[in-house]
């Protein structure tokens, strides 16, 4: 099990789950939120309660048309300066939020399960039983000028993550002398077992703060059985994979994130 | 290089960026707008492309991403047919090389897509070939907490093989009880 850093650039963790939803086979893919999606969202919203999640957000106005997937409630705690985590639900959507101070994989994981267990016991008679036809895991990470050591975006990508793009002539014989070409990377990779791994870097800001942004998450793309375990597994691999990657990329810099002394 | 992959530079002008985007075909794009999250978090270069925050973009909106599902789909679904053909056909031959075809389609789908490629449910008990789904059962067994219908398969199973007049202890030994 990998050992949580110190100084880590993590922006926002995020779990989703999407499922077939009886709102995606409606007309123009959208739907007036009926009484039983807004049921089982109250049910959620009431059960998490329970866990200290007291505090319920309507994101969508009552009476509006919502779309399939769309977050239409977010429950937090009570006391938001100390927020690290947060759910939100929708029709046919889950997702487990966490921010910093983030302790580790394994204590996100109880805040993931305690939101899925209640979430399969809430969802609609009719969903109830429906696969999850979505996972995805995403970590946004922020690398400001100090864990990038003063590199620009291009050098960063160049020289930690060993990414080597070069622009042809036709495209830099446009750029006066001494300009540096900012770089913005995606790449979708293809994983065993029906999963991909998106990642993503370029020049961003985060919660105010400019540097290098790094997106990376997994997404299945195969239905999973609708149970916390299946569900759980699925999400343990996408950490896994981008657990080891992210380390992997960082090495030139790693120096700068020393384990923290409790593993995780 | 195994994958999509996207490439965008700014020659330092943030409007080039924005014009760049348009050609933008393998990632985070978000078609619709979102409420942030808990973190403000913005990508200079998918700024100008689309959503501004990439906090509330989430990569299952991507037509990448739906682009490579309806692949996927296509491949579960031919699996899918081959090892269903002969699981809910009665007259599938019950020999060491038919039984061993049904069980190549099942690891098939295993290895190329995952725990979640084999659904067990709504199998229609009266046109299951017990010795065929006692071999998918079998070969699921030890992820039948991840095959949905696996528990109700078993039981199809069992009454397919009774009504046929086979013993259906024998045929899903070890798989009973469970």
């Amino acid at each position: 099990m990998s050992a949580t850093l110190q100084n880590a650039p993590l922006v926002e963790l995020v779990a989703e789950l999407r499922w077939a939803t009886r709102a995606a086979g409606q007309a123009e893919g959208e739907v007036q939120a009926d009484a039983e999606i807004d049921r089982y969202m109250d049910t959620f919203a009431a059960a998490v309660a329970e866990g200290g999640y007291l505090r319920s957000e309507r994101l969508v106005p009552l009476g509006a048309v919502v779309a399939p997937h769309q977050f239409c409630y977010r429950m937090k705690r009570l006391d938001e300066a100390s927020t690290t985590s947060l759910f939100q639900v929708g029709p046919g959507v889950f997702s487990a939020n966490g921010v910093p101070p983030y302790e580790s994989w394994n204590e996100f994981t109880k805040i993931v399960e305690f939101g899925l267990d209640r979430l399969l016991a809430a969802r609609p008679s009719f969903e109830r039983s429906s696969p999850i036809t979505s996972i995805s895991l995403r970590y946004i990470d922020l690398f400001d000028a100090r864990l990038a050591e003063g590199r620009t975006v291009e050098a960063f990508i160049r020289e930690v993550l060993k990414l080597n793009v070069s622009l042809p002539e036709a495209l830099t014989r446009h750029s006066p002398e001494g300009a540096t070409p900012r770089p913005f990377l995606q790449f979708q990779i293809p994983m065993a077992g029906g999963v991909i791994m998106n990642f993503g870097v370029g020049e961003g800001v985060a919660n105010g703060q400019q540097g290098i942004v790094m997106d990376m998450s997994v997404v299945t793309t195969v239905e999973t059985a609708a149970s916390v375990h299946a569900i759980m597994g699925a999400l343990t691999t996408a950490h896994e994979a981008i657990d080891a990657s992210f380390r992997a990329l960082i090495e030139p810099i790693r120096h700068l994130m020393p384990n923290k002394e409790k593993s995780a | 290089m195994n994958g999509i992959h996207s490439v965008q530079f700014s020659m330092g002008n943030s409007q080039l960026a924005g014009q760049q985007m348009s050609t933008f075909n393998a990632g985070q794009s978000q078609l619709r707008a979102a409420p942030r999250v808990m973190a403000d978090t913005t990508l200079s270069g998918a700024h100008f492309y689309a959503n501004p925050s990439a906090s509330s973009a989430s990569p299952l909106d991507a037509p990448s991403y739906q682009s490579e599902r309806a692949r996927t789909r296509s491949i579960l679904d031919r699996y899918t047919k081959e090892w269903k053909s002969r699981v809910l056909d009665k007259s599938t031959e019950v020999s060491a090389n038919s039984l061993t075809t049904t069980l190549r389609s099942v690891m098939g789908a295993l290895m190329e897509l995952g725990p979640g490629a084999i659904d067990l449910t709504g199998l229609p008990q009266s046109r299951v070939n017990g010795h065929h789904l006692a071999i998918v059962l079998r070969a699921t067994l030890r992820r039948q907490e991840t095959t949905p219908g696996w528990s109700h398969a078993l039981e199809v199973a069992r009454f397919a093989l009774s009504y046929d007049g086979f013993d259906e202890t024998t045929v899903l030994s070890g798989l009973m009880g469970r």
